[in-house]
């Protein structure tokens, strides 16, 4: 059974942004064992190909103070603006 | 069209820890979005999921927005689209929210993120009371939604309206097609929401509202919205 990431990874390119990549996504991503053999084929023919250049930065989780920064944003509705 | 169906979801057993949680959570059926739906909403910024979670969840909602009608509010903020005084055909929707609500927010995020393949977290949710008069401005979500998830938790609404051609407009430019009488707010592409799962749209991207009409009962959608915390 396939087991749940939490948190993500972060990958830097050559120019050095970040991307952040969720553990939902890599559980999405991964690849059956029995079809590892091909992907280690490719991977063995793989130069120059623009991912070749990420960099892997480490695996986070937001914070909880991160994650409170963001969580109880004002309660919202959509309406009219008053000043017409 | 949302194009829904049962085969858009990858079902799998309630974890223990599910089941040992609160009623709301326990009653979600943990599901990954399938690849289709996942594409669906990589190409269009929009999907319907349906059996997101069992009737006794959609019963905890409906029971918890009925209740917390009494103490709703108008809120004070969120996107102000502005309409000419003539063409301004709804009335203020009153918000609440509650714990339930907040359990299915925080629930919800590991689907949010399989869908979008961004590391998003809850923002914030509530319910949008319609008593008599269903209907919301043509609009953009704010910056505190990078995507929101939109369910039916009491009564029955119309179907939402998408404005995939009106994407980079701003407010004021919205605000124009609303005042302008020959405009149709339901000449878009319809989202419904479902009622044991979730309308899941990029809402500070595409253009969106929901044509006046009366309801025949108190109906309230829920509304969970997520964002990015970098």
């Amino acid at each position: 059974m396939t087991q749940d990431i939490s948190g993500a990874i972060v990958l830097k390119d050559t120019e050095g942004h970040y991307y952040v990549v969720p553990g939902e996504v890599l559980t999405e991503a991964r690849v059956p064992d029995e079809a590892k053999a091909a992907v280690d084929e490719d991977l063995g023919e793989t130069t120059g190909f623009a991912f070749d250049a990420f960099e892997f930065m480490g695996s986070i989780a937001p914070s909880p103070e991160r994650v409170q920064s963001v969580y109880g944003s004002p309660r919202a509705w959509p309406d009219f603006a008053q000043d017409q | 069209m949302s194009g829904r169906s049962a085969t858009d979801m990858v079902v799998e057993q309630p974890t223990a820890a599910a089941v040992a949680g609160s009623a709301a959570t326990a009653g979600i059926r943990r599901c990954r979005p399938s690849p289709a739906a996942r594409a669906r909403f990589r190409t269009s910024g929009h999907v319907t999921l349906d059996d997101v979670w069992t009737r006794t969840v959609g019963d905890a909602l409906a029971e918890e927005a009925s209740r917390l009608f009494s103490i709703a509010v108008v809120p004070s903020a969120g996107p102000r689209t502005p309409v000419a005084a003539l063409r301004r055909t709804v009335a203020s929707t009153p918000v609440a929210a509650g714990p339930v609500l907040e359990q299915l927010h925080e629930a919800l995020a590991g689907l949010v993120r399989a869908l979008s393949g961004r590391m998003l977290v809850p923002s914030f949710a509530v319910y949008g009371y319609f008593p008599e008069a269903d209907g919301v401005v043509l609009h953009l979500d704010t910056d505190a939604t990078d995507i929101v998830l939109l369910t039916t938790a009491l009564g029955e609404v119309g179907p939402l309206v998408l404005h995939p051609d009106l994407e980079g407009l701003t407010p004021s430019q919205l605000g124009d097609r609303e005042s302008d009488p020959r405009w149709d707010p339901g000449g878009g592409v319809p989202l419904s929401y479902p009622s044991l799962g979730v309308a899941a749209l990029r809402g500070a991207r595409i253009p969106h509202g929901r044509p006046p009409r009366l309801v025949a009962t108190l109906s309230a959608v829920a509304a969970l919205h997520y964002r990015s915390p970098y």
